[in-house]
């Protein structure tokens, strides 16, 4: 028998075989369309619920940072002024990264050498651990657990022997899990005994010491008032008394914010003068009369940089002649339009307050993804299958298989990745749109996730391609594998 | 290598005629449908010689399609061997089956089956595509065939521009294109009028005249009888009768009673 000698069959270059895939995606130029109108929907969903999710997550941990930040001097001046619950000193040094001051500080109210502290440390990790589990249990199992046991003293509790067994029974009998198991809760609540409650106390100590000594440099004031000078001596000598990490940073941070706190005080307690109010109501006109007047109304008012320095000269001179503290127009200005974004965060938190679980998200993107799926799977099928008579034809003038099917391959490519650039542009900007009108225009500027809507669109384009080539190589493939009147015949 | 090959096989076919291009051995094949068993062909043995053409009849249904696809390898017989070129197809790869479609055989079909989205000249260039003629070549051989088929000033339409009759020219320009030996038509003149139908059946005849080529072609049109070397009657998946022209139209009567 003869052999056909097929060294000169070639494999067309894929630049012909580009070629000729755009000349047909051209001529069926409607179908084309419809295909990347489809895909582009399917792709538009799902980068809609990956934007919303991605800048809801972004804006609640801006807004958790900004929130806490601004907290700062609230929390230096609980710190100083009172002693902490051991529960809150263990979780405060569980929390503190390796070389955060914070660990200085423990270990020097404490007089703990750094191998203790390091010890202390990840115990502090280990009952934070538990005291979450006892925290997170119904009330009924945890009153059969440790009967009215609180916070540490479950520790203290679960040290005798008796105890353990009525807690081994309700463990049993409720299939309660224990993090790490019962016992190396009893291993722990014996290291407790030993070490860690001790020590704990002596922290403590050392900060009521410290805090006693902080009494006379006070003169007088409450503690947020003194506060403002926490940038001068006074923060030095706060440091010196033991509070290691309340260093230059945090008291500059510290003494602004007091600061603040304290302007805000003022103008917030200029409106108690029956006079400021009269004057305030008299400017604004209209039908408003002094007891209107209300904080919010004072801010909105004190935005215009005109009436706030009005404002402050009328609080300074007579009548009133109250002491604005070096207090400037501009400043006011700028407080009025702080107030204002301290909405806009407490309303980001508010709002951002059950994204937490990643659960919801991950649901949703799966739903969306099988949405496109489904979607382009359809489109591209449909677009295949109706050119199988193209297919034969292509066969009988001598296509090899791998021509055919890199053809089919290129076009779904092509439509996949126009469908999902528009697609995924389409899906951010409606989603982005819904996140401005639900957090303003400054919140989602503070927070917009650049990053992660990159990768998320990037990642869009991509299934918007891998799927439509899966979609569309498969019946192509099934097509060329045919022999040519088989395939004409599937019509 | 193809051109020069082809001709010299050519011009060799004009001398012996006796050359057998296609074979058919006991040719079966059986359509399966929902369970519904269809045989299309019972048993088929025929021998085509180089340079001939052979118009093959028979009323639809006869098989005389599914003999058209056998021996143009685009189907697979249930059993039986097709020999083309003395090459047992059944025993070929998928790539040797597309270097024997690219190059060995020239197909028209009834429908023309052009490319929708290429333009006249691009469908015929296609092919010399698939057997790695470079574009510039490709170029003026398709212009060529294109002039051959008398549609050189159309080589730039699409086929949904061009009629039924200039979309044939276009098909059987296209399958020329890689100088097959042999060019197999399906009822290439049955979706045509009259005129357009004798257009089509002087190119095939000058084709095969002028450059040797084996035509054979499945039909019902009489007017093949005029151009034909033999005739090859096909009724029920078997070969009813073969006869040479000549001795056809001594019984011309009979023929037509047979075409009506």
């Amino acid at each position: 028998m003869k052999t056909i000698d097929v060294k000169n069959q070639p494999t067309l270059s894929l630049n012909r075989t580009f070629e000729i895939s755009l000349n047909g995606t051209r001529y069926r130029l409607f179908r084309s369309v419809v295909t990347v109108v489809v895909i582009a929907v399917a792709i538009a969903f799902m980068m809609n619920v990956v934007c919303e999710a991605i800048s809801t997550q972004a804006i609640a941990r801006a807004a958790r940072e900004r929130t806490a930040q601004q907290r700062l001097a609230n929390v230096w001046s609980a710190r100083l002024s009172m002693a902490a619950t051991p529960e809150a000193t263990l979780r405060e040094v569980a929390g503190a990264p390796d070389g955060d001051p914070l660990l200085q500080e423990a270990a020097k109210l404490g007089n703990l050498t750094p191998a203790r502290l390091q010890t202390y440390h990840d115990n502090a990790v280990q009952a934070v651990r538990y005291l979450d589990f006892f925290t997170a249990l119904p009330y009924a199992t945890r009153r059969s657990l440790v009967h009215t046991a609180e916070s540490t003293a479950v520790f203290d509790l679960l040290q005798q022997s008796k105890a353990q067994t009525t807690f081994n029974d309700v463990v049993a009998k409720y299939k309660v899990r224990v993090p790490g198991g019962t016992d190396a809760l009893y291993a722990f609540a014996t290291v407790w005994g030993t070490t860690v409650k001790g020590d704990t106390d002596a922290i403590i100590a050392g900060h009521t010491a410290a805090i006693a000594t902080l009494t006379p440099l006070l003169k007088g004031r409450v503690m947020h008032e003194a506060l403002v000078d926490a940038d001068k001596d006074f923060g030095a000598q706060v440091q010196q008394a033991g509070f290691v990490a309340f260093d230059a940073k945090t008291r500059a941070a510290v003494a602004d914010q007091a600061r603040q706190t304290m302007q805000i005080a003022f103008i917030e307690d200029s409106i108690q003068h029956m006079e400021a109010r009269q004057q305030l109501a008299s400017r604004l006109g209209g039908s408003t009369i002094p007891g209107d007047i209300t904080l919010k109304l004072l801010w909105d008012t004190l935005t215009d940089r005109d009436t706030a320095s009005w404002y402050l000269g009328f609080l300074t001179s007579a009548p009133l002649k109250l002491d604005a503290g070096g207090l400037t127009a501009a400043r006011v200005t700028e407080l009025a339009r702080g107030k204002n974004e301290m909405g806009a965060l407490d309303n980001a938190v508010r709002l951002t307050a059950d994204t937490s679980s990643n659960a919801r998200m991950t649901w949703l993107v799966l739903v969306s993804l099988l949405v496109c799926v489904v979607g382009i799977s359809n489109a591209m099928l449909m677009s295949v299958t109706e050119r199988f008579r193209e297919i034969a034809t292509l066969k009988c003038l001598g296509a090899l298989d791998t021509f055919i099917m890199t053809l089919f391959l290129l076009e779904a490519c092509l439509l996949g990745l126009v469908g999902g650039a528009i697609g995924s542009l389409a899906g951010s900007i409606i989603g982005f749109s819904r996140m401005l009108s639900t957090f303003g225009g400054r919140m989602l500027f503070l927070a917009f996730p650049v990053g992660p809507w990159l990768i998320g669109m990037l990642l869009a384009i991509g299934a918007g391609v891998v799927l439509a080539a899966l979609a569309g190589v498969y019946p192509s493939y099934m097509a060329a594998r045919l022999a040519p009147m088989e395939a004409m015949r599937i019509e | 290598m193809s051109s020069e090959t082809q001709v010299s096989t050519t011009r060799q076919a004009d001398t012996d005629l006796k050359r057998v291009v296609i074979r058919t051995v006991n040719l079966r094949k059986i359509y399966e449908k929902k369970g519904v068993i269809t045989e299309a062909l019972r048993g088929l043995d025929t021998e085509i010689n180089a340079g001939e053409f052979i118009a093959i009849m028979g009323p639809s249904g006869s098989g005389k399609s599914t003999y058209f696809n056998m021996v143009g390898g685009l189907d697979s017989p249930t059993s039986g061997r097709v020999f083309i070129d003395e090459v047992d197809v059944a025993q070929l790869t998928a790539v040797e089956l597309a270097f024997l479609r690219c190059r060995k055989i020239g197909y028209i079909f009834q429908q023309f089956n052009l490319i929708q989205y290429m333009t006249a000249l691009e469908n015929v260039t296609t092919p010399m595509a698939f057997a790695g003629v470079g574009p510039d070549e490709a170029r003026v051989r398709g212009m060529d065939l294109l002039d051959i088929v008398g549609l050189k000033d159309r080589w730039s339409h699409r086929p949904i521009e061009m009629s039924g009759g200039q979309q044939q020219r276009v098909a059987i320009a296209r399958s020329m294109s890689n100088l097959p030996m042999i060019l197999l038509c399906d009822e290439p003149t049955g979706n045509l009028d009259l005129k357009t139908g004798r257009e089509i059946l002087d190119i095939l005849f000058r084709l095969n005249k002028e450059r040797g080529v084996t035509i054979i072609c499945a039909t019902h049109d009489p007017r093949m009888l005029d151009l034909c070397d033999r005739l090859m009657w096909i009724r029920d998946g078997l070969i009813e009768r073969v006869a040479r022209r000549d001795e056809v139209t001594i019984e011309v009567g009979s023929i037509n009673n047979e075409l009506e």
